[in-house]
């Protein structure tokens, strides 16, 4: 069946001039005039240093940025890296720079990085993020190289982040990815990654792309997709994750209907498949492990606290539709306590994320102010664990999060039961 | 003296039984109409009950997002809803025909008028219904909201958000019924007045931080307390 050609002409028109390519790496981009000049040197290096012998290309895959990124791409690779590249004459290294049409945000990125990439018959495409700051050449030797010399068709990321970095990631999206489909992905929404040219194909055939999957969720279905599809998975040690300073205006709730939006939509899709997955297994790591230091992250859990209690004092109504009688008054016995002695324990925790799951599922009622509704309790939860966590070192808290998964895994049952709950 | 009022009351008893003895079989007939009516009824709503459990309305409903709305306004239930309603059409019927039988002249009269009447109090009630629907969907947002903003009265302002939706769309309503023509005014008046007070007490109670930050900032720079820079995803 032939499929619209999501590719602009022009650009249809380049890629054909450039006829190949073994290894595509793709750029999305928005206002990120202040990073992106470094990860596209980092990825052109990477390309020369560790794949010499392989044609490339890079492709800036942009939004419309109107803060010059597209102009800094190129001035990035006008003539200074031009020498560079062309020292490896076989081996050039193109730049494209595209503004991708269709949806505005990272599916529509994606989704043109795959298509060019599917058009040059790349082995091996990577992705990463154009508001790095610690990328260096060797993250693109550690995305591709797994794909292209050892058969991988997925390598996810796996950072040194700050202990209280990434909170959404270790209290619910990784927990959850893990006790439902059995992989021990630590990163699975990392914005970084490596794919096959067999999984580039499976996603491109996939009917997403035009949903708010491929609008809001993107990194996290295609951790899914790879996971769900049986593909090879491996993830990549890349070192800190450092970029720019969140945006101060960013809505957390909508972020929070995003990603768990995301979240809960590919269980409906994949349903059949979680509910066999009994137990998780590990996941290799490759590249060398070391230690790096990382930026101090400011928590007040004080005000994290607070909000968890005007949740539970005014939101108990949405609450209830969700969660049971037990989990309700844990919650309230909760808020009554303060200082050091505030804790949403890991039980506790999973039944929420997991009623919440199944509210969704189930539509009990609208199902983003379903999740809006949960911020609240999120907070409390990040509260709790900033709180538990405050004196102990990343293996500490590594450890900490091993048991939460764990945790999440034993749960699972109370998750089959609330899923297929008739109302 | 007396034989008269013996004479009148003959009179009036004899007319009071023949027309109850002359009426007689219209109201056994409604009655066996009523019964026939309620027990149809009944049977309706339980044949509709299992068809529509059989075609799995319910699964179907869900599916193309019905439930969802039915359930933002209170409705929990799309089966339930098309049983009553089969059994509401059962009831009216059964009305009609126990009307006609006692009276078909006022029957018909009545008749008449209720289909008359019936354009103005379907939009009446689906005024109403959507009113309804939407002041649950805007205080349930402006309740989320409040509470995610840090807003102190998020309870105060969902409710004056929800009676303000209603208040409205009633008096609509009732105006498209033809009741209370007057209450559409004052009810945008007392709307108004509803607005204003909770514009007054958001600015009054939501500006309390901004204006002990202005204080603060002044004072000097934030302390780290003040702010959390974790990065959530």
């Amino acid at each position: 069946m032939s499929t619209p050609e999501i590719l602009r002409p022009d650009v249809l028109a380049r890629l054909r001039n450039l006829g190949h390519a073994d290894i595509v790496v793709g750029i999305p981009s928005y206002q990120n005039a202040g990073t992106i000049g470094h990860v596209v040197q980092a990825a052109q290096t990477g390309l020369a240093k560790y794949f010499p012998g392989e044609q490339s290309v890079v492709l800036n895959s942009d939004g419309g940025s109107t803060d010059g990124t597209p102009d800094i791409v190129a001035d990035t690779v006008g003539p200074d890296a031009a020498v560079v590249l062309v020292s490896h004459p076989m081996r050039p290294i193109h730049r494209l720079s595209v503004p991708y049409h269709g949806l505005p945000g990272k599916g529509s990125a994606f989704r043109t990085i795959f298509r060019a990439a599917e058009l040059l018959g790349a082995k091996a495409c990577a992705v990463a993020d154009a508001d790095l700051r610690s990328i260096t050449p060797e993250w693109i030797h550690l995305l591709v190289a797994p794909v292209l010399n050892q058969g991988f068709d997925y390598v996810a990321p796996y950072y040194h982040r700050h202990k209280f970095d990434g909170t959404i990631t270790n209290n619910v999206v990784y927990p959850v990815t893990r006790a439902l489909y059995g992989k021990q992905i630590r990163q699975p929404i990392g914005g970084d990654f490596g794919v096959s040219r067999a999984l580039v194909q499976h996603y491109l055939g996939l009917p997403v792309w035009e949903t708010d999957v491929a609008r809001y969720g993107i990194d996290i279905w295609m951790t899914t997709e790879a996971i769900c599809g049986d593909f090879s998975l491996c993830q990549a040690f890349l070192g800190a994750k450092l970029h720019d300073p969140k945006d101060p205006a960013s809505d957390l709730s909508a972020m929070l209907v995003q990603v768990l939006g995301t979240v809960f939509r590919l269980m409906e899709t994949h349903a059949e498949r979680w509910h066999a997955v009994k137990s998780s297994a590990p996941v290799s790591i490759v590249g060398f492990r070391y230690d790096v230091g990382l930026d101090p992250v400011r928590v007040n859990p004080a005000r994290m606290i607070d909000h968890f209690r005007r949740g539970v004092r005014d939101l108990e109504s949405i609450w209830q539709t969700m969660f049971d009688r037990a989990d309700m008054e844990q919650l309230k016995r909760a808020a009554s306590k303060t200082g050091p002695g505030f804790a949403i324990d890991d039980r506790l925790w999973a039944h929420l994320v997991y009623a919440l799951a199944a509210a969704y599922h189930r539509r009990v009622s609208e199902r983003d102010a379903l999740v809006r509704s949960t911020l609240p309790l999120y907070m409390g939860r990040v509260a709790s664990f900033v709180t538990e966590m405050a004196d102990a070192d990343a293996g500490q808290v590594e450890t900490r999060l091993e048991e939460l998964c764990a945790v999440f895994e034993q749960e699972k049952d109370y998750l089959r039961g609330r899923w297929s709950d008739e109302r | 003296m007396w034989q008269v009022v013996q004479q009148v009351f003959s009179q009036a008893w004899q007319q009071f039984t023949a027309q109850s003895l002359a009426l007689l079989p219209n109201v056994l007939v409604g009655l066996l109409f009523l019964a026939i009516g309620t027990a149809l009824a009944l049977l309706a709503g339980r044949v509709a009950k299992f068809l529509l459990r059989r075609s799995a309305v319910e699964r179907r409903a869900n599916k193309i997002g019905l439930s969802s709305w039915l359930e933002r306004a209170g409705i929990l239930s799309a089966t339930a809803v098309l049983v009553r309603l089969v059994q509401v059409g059962f009831a009216i019927m059964t009305a009609a025909l126990v009307m006609y039988s006692l009276d078909s002249a006022l029957a018909s009269d009545l008749t008449k008028r209720f289909f008359l009447y019936l354009p103005n109090l379907v939009i009446g009630v689906t005024i109403f219904f959507v009113g309804i629907l939407t002041a649950r969907v805007v205080s349930r947002s402006v309740l989320i909201g409040a509470v995610n903003r840090g807003f102190p009265a998020a309870k105060l302002l969902a409710s004056l958000a929800r009676v303000g939706i209603i208040l409205l769309s009633s008096a609509v309503a009732l105006e498209h019924v033809g009741i209370g023509r007057a209450i559409v005014p004052y009810a945008l008046l007392i709307l108004l007045a509803g607005v204003t007070f909770a514009l007054a007490l958001a600015a009054g109670l939501g500006s309390r931080e901004l204006v002990a930050r202005w204080i603060a900032d002044q004072l000097g720079p934030p302390t780290p307390a003040d702010a959390d820079d974790i990065q959530h995803w």
